[in-house]
């Protein structure tokens, strides 16, 4: 396990992209903001509750080619499924290096952009509890379907039909800052979800 | 007649409504009946091929 | 693969089609002479509620279709007969027209009756959402060129997306709470008059024997399909 989860890790911050390009993307979806609605405070603290989500979503959703779809096309998933013959194991370490990769440098520039934003810091830390649940449930999604899609042409657009929806309900919580037990919930309803879709997925394409 | 066709004053709404009721399902109803014949055809050409 | 019907089975499903048309269009034509003609108009919105005997019918079998499409997915899963799999691939597109109609129905009744084209309802979210389930189905199923394995996987996202359609309707719902606009206010519903529920009985009747037409011609597509298929394998 933890040798494939270190494998997985390395490959995603080595070879595609690292802490740096993903962290860029953050304040580069955020500095759009004063751009599009001006500079004035109060507003600027609404708007940045539902972009950070908008980022978050983007951030996760364009990445998850690289979910199982780059093991899958050099074979590598193969051996790894032979390897480790249990897929619950192969699963969550492909959860844990996606939430790692693309969701954890969001966390750590989250007090700066709240900073810029004008956040006070009660609100910061409920934005933060919010997200940290949403991610987690997020994450469980596109696992799964990038597991479903592991066979499917032109897949980018697909892979965003099937998410967006599946999304709704995070988003519709993630910018009430009072919800986040009920994002919690939604995360573990997914992540019962995501664990027998994903396996099912993937022993058909690997059979 | 002319009060059906004035709907008392919607009848932008009510004949728009209706119109793409019904053009909908007659188109749906007719690209699936040519696929249905398509599938015929190609049937009927096996089987000829095959006497 | 094995259809496991009987031929018998087959030919009810031909042999029932002339039939289904002629009573498709003989209920259609009660059923507009009856909404259009003879029901009064309502009280409060005046000729406009008579949209709603396309608009609900339409609506229902939307979600009526997605039930049939998730609880044949299950079946398929359960069974494994292929008959489950080609029902759900049958009902998919017929489902996702009725939910556009009654989109855009809805649309062209809100316009009237609430004065602009749109309103983030949550009975409307929640069909725009729907609707989008549809297309996700539907395209997953085009774009794996296997068909065995592409009735697998859309079997899986089906349940999927049932799964979530209640988690859906109560986000949507909580959501529309917190936003719901004050000078729109709710379209009551008070108990529908016996002069309309002729027509709208009626034309719910029409729309079901369409939807049964269109069925079972996509199920005789699927069924020669299936048919040229072996017979190529063969060769």
């Amino acid at each position: 396990m933890l040798a494939l989860l270190k494998r997985d890790l390395y490959l995603a911050l080595y070879s595609s992209s690292s802490f740096f390009y993903t962290s860029s993307f953050f304040v580069l979806v955020l500095i759009i903001l004063p751009f599009l609605f001006g500079t004035n405070n109060v507003q600027l603290q609404v708007l940045f509750k539902g972009i950070i989500w908008i980022g978050l979503s983007l951030s996760i959703l364009l990445t998850m080619e690289r979910i199982f779809n780059a093991d899958y096309e050099d074979g590598n998933l193969d051996i790894i499924i032979q390897r480790y013959p249990s897929l619950e194991t192969i699963i969550i370490s492909k959860y844990i290096t996606h939430w790692v990769v693309y969701c954890l440098p969001l966390f750590i520039i989250l007090p700066i952009l709240s900073f810029l934003f004008y956040v006070s810091l009660d609100n910061f830390f409920l934005i933060f509890l919010n997200l940290l649940f949403g991610s987690f449930g997020m994450v469980f999604i596109v696992t799964f379907v990038s597991a479903l899609t592991l066979g499917a042409k032109r897949t980018i657009f697909l892979k965003a039909i099937i998410v967006i929806p599946l999304f709704v309900p995070f988003l519709i919580f993630g910018t009430n800052l009072e919800s986040w037990p009920i994002l919690l919930a939604l995360s573990m309803m997914s992540f019962v979800l995501s664990m027998y879709v994903s396996a099912y997925g993937l022993r058909l394409y690997v059979e | 007649m002319n009060e059906l066709i004035s709907m008392g004053g919607y009848a932008p709404f009510i004949w728009s409504a209706y119109g793409f009721f019904f053009i909908t399902i007659v188109i749906l109803f007719f690209t699936n009946f040519l696929r249905l014949k398509k599938r015929e055809e190609v049937l009927n050409k096996i089987n000829n091929n095959r006497d | 693969m094995n259809l496991r019907l009987t031929n018998k089975q087959i030919n009810i499903i031909e042999k029932a089609n002339p039939f289904l048309i002629v009573s498709t269009i003989v209920a259609f034509t009660f059923g507009l002479y009856f909404s259009l003609l003879q029901s009064p108009p309502d009280y409060i919105q005046g000729d406009s509620m008579r949209i709603m005997y396309i608009h609900v019918p339409s609506a229902w079998f939307a979600l009526m279709a997605y039930t049939i499409l998730a609880g044949s997915s299950v079946l398929w899963f359960i069974t494994r007969n292929p008959i489950f799999s080609i029902i759900a691939r049958s009902i998919a597109q017929i489902g996702m027209i009725f939910t556009l109609i009654s989109l855009v129905t809805g649309s062209i009744w809100g316009k009237p009756t609430w004065g602009v084209w749109w309103v983030w309802d949550a009975r409307l979210t929640s069909m725009l959402l729907l609707f989008f389930l549809y297309l996700a189905y539907i395209f997953l199923w085009q774009s794996i060129t296997n068909k065995d394995l592409a009735s697998k996987i859309s079997a899986a996202l089906a349940i999927v997306g049932f799964v979530n359609i209640p988690i859906i309707k109560f986000s949507v719902d909580w959501w529309n709470t917190l936003h719901q606009p004050a000078t729109i206010s709710k379209l009551s519903s008070p108990s529908i008059d016996i002069s309309m529920m002729v027509p709208l009985f009626i034309m719910t009747l029409a729309t079901f024997l369409f939807l049964v037409t269109v069925f079972f011609i996509r199920l005789r597509i699927e069924i020669l399909d299936n048919k040229i298929l072996r017979i190529r394998e063969v060769e």
